[in-house]
């Protein structure tokens, strides 16, 4: 019994690999619960109306793509699914392109599935813009001067009809941040104060951004990998991210079987000692 | 006088900034340039910001260029790290600078390395997460025990696993409705304690700059 309180770690290593592994490749199926923060979210573009302008926030880089991409394909697919128009901007210069890929899949996805989702009138990736907050402040005066006045891609603002409507951030024009550090949220707690406020996060920040939530600071949240899931069962009924769940349920299960184990370990060396 | 005058700029964009915050109207403000041209103050002093943070970054390179051609030439421990480094330094930001953002090299890079590597450098941490947890949770005291009782009534709420063995519509919500109550409650308590003496100790802070109080930002002679 003792032993169990040292296991070899590649034991540890090469369980965790195959639970992570046979989910994905043979998904289970668990059942979903869902979040009251990813309700909060979905009912939010659902109540969007037809032109109405949103934006979102890349405030990640690859190291988060897997809870946080899954996330950022779902809204953008909703937002075109509602008319709405986006506006994505990028806090994480490291992101911008992934962002990007991200929005234009899902872009595609949506024009496959009849939507309107024409880059320049129905989304700009404007993308990352130096200057950290003073450039975001900066955006709420001037938009167009903030950002030079070019997208991502390098286009002028002037040839893009969304453009036309966004001289100005104002709070009427919602944003949607995928966080996953710094910078990312406390930019607009501090100095977007008014602005309805959506946040996507990895799981680890839960912590940070429940507390915003309750305060009603942050209206609506989507949770790591499960806001993500149970944002595509809302929208499809299911989705890529829902299989991902199986894998991520039995790594969690793996950790706490170690646990116990490890436990067990402990006390019978702590009996035996007497 | 060398610390007199950072210290009275300081001060002064300080206290404009702040006054910029503290009365709106002042966002509306324009001056004019000797050409005519007009603009919103704040436009002028957000760009010498941005300004003053791309110098920097160009600071920043020459610093680590600096280091690391220093580094090549005295032939020093691991030099031949230091040519890959400035290859990759200058060779990226070169082919960005003549491709764009979304060019076809340059992104087959970003897609090819940068998102891969990045993505499983944080993969990693499925693993030595599991063998910290089994290391690290150990009821040696009722504080772990309690650290770890919430431990797993979190991982529970977090996934499907948890939901199909105590239901979210079933007594307390099950492990989602524990979990809720953990992080709305008594996480919620912790983190604005924790957040109210940060924000104090920041306004402390800029108070002690702007009096002059504070000069460790000026390096020392």
């Amino acid at each position: 019994m003792e032993k169990l309180e040292n296991i070899d770690p590649r034991w540890v290593y090469l369980v965790m690999a195959i639970l992570l592994t046979i989910p994905i490749l043979k998904p289970v199926g668990l059942a979903l619960g869902m979040d009251e923060g990813t309700k909060a979210v979905y009912n939010w573009v659902e109540s969007l109306k037809p032109g109405d302008i949103v934006f979102g926030d890349v405030a990640y880089a690859g190291g988060s793509d897997a809870e946080l991409s899954p996330q950022l394909s779902a809204w953008f697919y909703h937002c075109m699914k509602k008319g709405a128009k986006v506006v994505m901007v990028a806090q994480w210069n490291t992101g911008a392109s992934l962002g990007y890929k991200v929005c234009q899949a899902a872009a595609e996805k949506a024009k496959k599935d009849g939507y309107s989702a024409e880059y320049g009138t129905d989304w700009v990736y404007v993308g990352w813009k130096a200057g950290g907050t003073t450039t975001w402040r900066q955006m709420q005066v001037d938009f167009w001067n903030a950002c030079a006045e070019t997208d991502h891609l390098g286009n002028k603002f002037s040839d893009l009809p969304l453009m036309q409507r966004v001289k100005q951030w104002t709070p009427d024009m919602p944003v949607m941040i995928f966080s996953a550090g710094s910078p990312g949220v406390p930019t607009y707690t501090n100095y977007f104060v008014g602005w309805p406020l959506y946040v996507g996060n990895v799981a680890v920040q839960a912590a940070e951004i429940v507390p915003l939530v309750r305060s009603g600071q942050v209206k609506g949240n989507l949770l790591g990998m499960t806001g993500a899931a149970q944002y595509e069962v809302l929208l499809w009924g299911g989705g890529p991210t829902v299989k991902k769940m199986d894998a991520q349920s039995l790594g969690h299960l793996w950790i706490i079987v170690l646990i116990v184990l490890g436990n067990i370990g402990y006390i019978s060396k702590l009996r035996k000692k007497g | 006088m060398r610390r007199e005058i950072p210290i009275i700029l300081t001060i002064v964009f300080l206290l404009v900034r702040a006054l910029f915050e503290l009365i709106g109207p002042l966002y509306d403000f324009q001056i004019t340039f000797p050409d005519g041209t007009k603009e919103n103050l704040f436009t002028t002093i957000s760009n010498a910001v941005v300004f003053m943070s791309v110098v920097a970054l160009f600071m920043g390179m020459w610093n680590l260029t600096r280091n690391h051609v220093g580094n090549i030439r005295r032939k020093r421990e691991n030099w031949p790290y230091s040519i890959w480094l400035l290859v990759l330094l200058y060779g990226y930001a070169i082919l960005g600078i003549i491709e764009g953002m979304e060019g076809k090299h340059f992104d087959w890079i970003y897609n090819g390395v940068i998102v891969p590597l990045d993505s499983t450098t944080l993969s990693l941490l499925a693993f030595f997460i599991a063998s910290a947890a089994y290391r690290a949770f150990r009821v040696r005291s009722l504080e772990a025990g309690l650290m770890m009782v919430v431990a797993f009534i979190i991982m529970m709420g977090n996934t499907s696993l948890g939901n199909a063995i105590w239901s979210q519509t079933s007594w307390l919500g099950g492990f989602k409705g524990i979990r809720d109550w953990l992080m709305n409650v008594p996480n919620a308590a912790g983190f604005r304690a924790i957040n109210l003496g940060l924000f104090i100790g920041g306004y402390v802070a800029a108070v002690r700059v702007a009096l002059g109080l504070e000069r460790r930002y000026l390096g020392q002679d």
